[in-house]
């Protein structure tokens, strides 16, 4: 008996290694119930089987090549699941390569900001940079430092001149000017100040640019 | 090429034996090997006893039969296999299917060979 014992243990790890990719459940399903097979063709001959019986029993089983086909076969055409529209992606709203250009150009009119459709168009280009994704909550900091900037320049500039106009008024009018090295001092480091903050606006504004028009290019 | 007879018994069982195994259900629940010795006998709808067991496994996931463990007389417990409604109904619209196809499927052999 042990030696028939041993060739059903052989033909049922044949079995089970030949349906080792097959789905867990399915696999022990079908290995118990060949099992439970060999174990009722014993138990129908009603005593010990021989080595002849044994080799009969599981020749009429047939080979384990065989269930193992039978067992892919039906798993292999899977029933394939029709095909579903996808509709492609939308596009985010604001990630337009115009946003980053109008963002641009709006921000940049702020100097401008004392007339008002500047000033109007100045603020669209605010709620534009901080309602798109195209920029990093960073990018947004410095966009809107920069608007204020610009704002800032407009103003300052605005006001320079029109003092200019004034004291050159007052000048042409015979009031004494003020002391010429003192303006041209406060001018001068004034200017300067004014000149950095104008270049560093600019290379702000630039920035902003580039990093929307990069992202938006990038969807 | 000329397939085998064999080749060919093996195309056409693929969309029948299921079937075959359900229809052999249709008088009550039967154990494995009872149903392998019978759809076995002519060598014709399962080569070996032992592939019907994938086909039952799929059958039962697919809820067309179920099982229970029943109490042998001799040895242990035997699995036996019943027809679900579900597995009842499939019987009977492939019955109705196949008596169509296999009737077309002569007249057109017979036409053939007139």
């Amino acid at each position: 008996m042990n030696a028939v014992a041993d060739r059903f243990q052989a033909y049922l790890d044949d079995l089970a290694r030949m349906l080792a990719d097959l789905d867990p459940a399915e696999r022990a399903d079908v290995l118990d119930a060949v099992r439970g097979h060999l174990d009722d063709a014993v138990a129908e001959l009603g005593h010990e089987p021989s080595a002849a019986e044994a080799d009969a029993i599981l020749l009429a089983l047939g080979r384990p090549a065989d269930i193992a086909a039978g067992a892919f076969d039906g798993a292999r055409p899977r029933p394939v699941a029709p095909p579903v529209y996808v509709a492609p992606p939308r596009r985010p709203v604001l990630t337009g390569l115009w946003v980053p250009i109008l963002v641009a150009v709006f921000l940049a009119a702020g100097v401008l900001a004392i007339l008002v459709l500047p000033g109007i168009l100045w603020l669209v280009g605010i709620v534009l940079l901080l309602a798109s994704p195209l920029w990093t909550r960073s990018d947004k900091v410095i966009g809107v430092l920069c608007a204020l900037a610009v704002v800032g320049l407009g103003l300052g500039g605005t006001i320079a001149t029109i003092s200019a106009n004034v004291s050159a008024g007052s000048a042409a009018a015979g009031d004494p000017a003020p002391a010429p090295v003192e303006t041209g001092g406060s001018f001068g480091f004034s200017g300067a100040l004014i000149g950095v903050l104008g270049l560093a606006t600019v290379a702000g504004l630039v920035w902003v640019l580039v990093r929307g028009l990069r992202a938006a290019m990038r969807r | 090429m000329v397939p085998s007879e064999e080749a060919l018994l093996t195309q056409l069982r693929r969309g029948a034996l299921e079937y075959c195994i359900l229809a052999t259900l249709r008088e009550g629940e039967r154990y494995g090997l009872d149903i392998a010795r019978d759809l076995s006998a002519d060598g014709v709808l399962l080569g070996g006893e032992g592939t019907l067991y994938p086909l039952l496994s799929r059958l039962r996931k697919n809820g067309l039969v179920d099982t229970t463990w029943v109490e042998s007389p001799a040895g242990p417990p035997r699995r036996y296999y019943a027809l679900t409604p579900e597995g009842r109904a499939a019987l009977t619209q492939f019955t109705s299917a196949w008596l169509r196809f296999s009737a077309a499927v002569d007249t057109a052999l017979e036409g053939k060979s007139r």
